[in-house]
């Protein structure tokens, strides 16, 4: 009597409810696991970006470490090398007194050849200021010579817009913003319409919190609207905007205005840097 | 004048003979003074006190064996660190030292341009008339320094490396005169101060020589000195061959609007 009162058949009411109690904790489990899952990717997420920044940093500090390795060694010996002719002309390894202005002219060239890779390895101003370290890099682009860069025939100068003071930045961002620079540049060269004028404006705007965010502006005109679109859609600058992204970290913004496309850089400046 | 000579040919002689004579005493007093200027020169090389400090000794060698092409006389100590450099600058107090960026502190550390910089902030607290020449691959980490070059009385002459002998025995000359120079990259911008105004204003508004613009400015005329070696840096202006520098600076000035 008693088991067959314990097999008493469920109430309909009990049914429902176990069946709510069933659902709610499976809805429970699915959401605890859900709510793991997208925890697990951002924390993936932030890891992998943290990886990649103290990436770049290490390389950006071996790059420096090598460029002053050159600046110390071979430089230094071209220097004296150049003393040397300069004050012995008539002992230049018995070769020739004929031969002394092309031994010159040969030392000078291995010189330059010098300071541009030392300052291909670490452009100049890194440590000190973004402004003279995008005039320095600027100058460099137009020399003529240097191939999908800004000295081409038919390329129109660079107009520059920067700011005489500027915030303490850390180095790696300046280096990682002239990258940008250099490859923008040099994939919108590669493309069959060249732009008609250009333009690099460097600018602080007030942030979140009273920090500032650095802005650097890069706009290309173009003869007409359509081929500034067409120039915009062939440009494959996706890599680049999540390279950026990731590692000032910042954000990228391409728009076209009319026959202008402008490439926006933002990224938050130090906490500590006061008003230029 | 052909007509005159064909009229009267003794006279003709007369001028010729007149203007020979004038230019046989220009030229006399020409050679009498370029005798007593390389007498002065001697004079002063031999007085001159030169410290070169370089942590290579090759480039050290080198920058030494340069300068005694020009100064034969001079008295020339070297140091290879920043330690020995400020040891031998107190010791020797030089008219001008030549100094290299990349260095280490002591014997047997590593160079670093860190090191250079904090060595020239110290000499150009300590000795505020040093004349410095810096003599560097990468000088543009120089920039650094560039409110303390401003501040600074004595010359300061930012030498690269990559300079010929002569250019950078002309540098040297500059900063024995007290000299300021900067390579234009660093220069930014018109960066002029309101001191510097005052004395391109009084100079070239109101004509005053040093000594009545130090007095109305109520500072010293070493300051006054100081004041236009900064302008005419800013400006651009340097020692040129037959161009008078006061000169050079007031077209500059007027060129940049900075006097009417």
């Amino acid at each position: 009597m008693a088991l067959f009162q314990l097999e008493k058949r469920p109430t309909a009411t009990e049914l429902s409810s176990h069946y709510f109690a069933l659902a709610s904790l499976s809805s429970f489990v699915i959401s605890v696991l859900l709510i793991s899952v997208l925890v697990g990717l951002a924390v993936f997420h932030w890891q992998t970006q943290q990886a990649l920044r103290w990436w770049f940093e290490q390389q950006h500090q071996w790059l420096c470490r090598e460029a002053e390795q050159v600046r110390n060694g071979p430089l230094q010996e071209t220097f004296v090398m150049r003393r040397q002719l300069e004050m012995n002309p008539n002992e230049t390894l018995g070769k020739p007194l004929s031969q002394h202005p092309t031994w010159m002219a040969q030392v000078t060239q291995l010189n330059g050849q010098l300071v541009r890779l030392s300052d291909e390895l670490s452009p100049p101003y890194l440590e000190t200021s973004l402004p003279l370290a995008i005039q320095a890099w600027a100058q460099e682009a137009e020399l003529p010579g240097m191939p999908g860069m800004l000295g081409m025939p038919g390329v129109p100068g660079l107009m520059l817009c920067l700011p005489n003071c500027w915030h303490p930045e850390p180095p790696a961002r300046v280096s990682l913003i002239l990258s940008m620079l250099t490859y923008l540049m040099r994939l919108s060269m590669e493309t069959a319409d060249l732009p008609t004028a250009m333009s690099l404006a460097l600018s602080q705007q007030a942030g979140w919190g009273g920090r500032g965010v650095g802005v650097l502006e890069v706009r290309l005109d173009y003869a007409t609207t359509a081929i500034a679109a067409a120039v915009g859609r062939s440009l494959n600058l996706q890599p680049l905007i999540r390279t950026f992204q990731v590692l000032a970290p910042g954000r990228c913004i391409q728009r076209q205005r009319q026959q202008r496309l402008i490439w926006q850089f933002r990224w938050r400046l130090l906490p500590d840097s006061s008003a230029p | 004048m052909t007509r005159a000579l064909a009229l009267d040919p003794r006279t003709s002689a007369d001028k010729s003979q007149k203007r020979r004579s004038q230019m046989t005493a220009a030229l006399a007093l020409k050679l009498e003074r370029e005798r007593r200027r390389e007498a002065q020169m001697a004079e002063s090389s031999a007085l001159k006190k030169i410290v070169v400090v370089d942590d290579h000794e090759l480039v050290l060698n080198s920058t030494v064996e340069a300068l005694k092409q020009q100064y034969a006389d001079a008295q020339i100590t070297t140091a290879q660190t920043a330690a020995s450099a400020l040891a031998q600058i107190a010791q020797t107090q030089p008219d001008v030292a030549v100094v290299d960026l990349a260095l280490p502190e002591q014997a047997g550390q590593t160079s670093r341009p860190e090191t250079g910089l904090h060595l020239l902030r110290t000499l150009m607290q300590q000795y505020p008339t040093l004349n410095i020449v810096v003599q560097s691959a990468n000088a543009k980490s120089l920039v650094r320094l560039k409110p303390a070059i401003n501040a600074h009385e004595g010359g300061f002459i930012i030498a690269d490396k990559s300079l010929s002998l002569k250019e950078m025995l002309t540098k040297v000359e500059w900063a024995m005169q007290g000299l300021v120079f900067t390579p234009k990259e660093m220069r930014t911008g018109l960066e002029i101060k309101p001191e510097w105004l005052e004395v391109l204003r009084l100079a070239f508004q109101e004509g005053l020589q040093d000594k009545a613009i130090a007095e109305r400015m109520s500072v010293a005329e070493r300051t006054v000195r100081h004041y236009w070696t900064q302008v005419q840096d800013a400006l651009g202006v340097y020692p040129d061959t037959g161009k008078n520098n006061r000169i050079q600076t007031e077209i500059r000035a007027r060129e940049e609007g900075l006097i009417d």
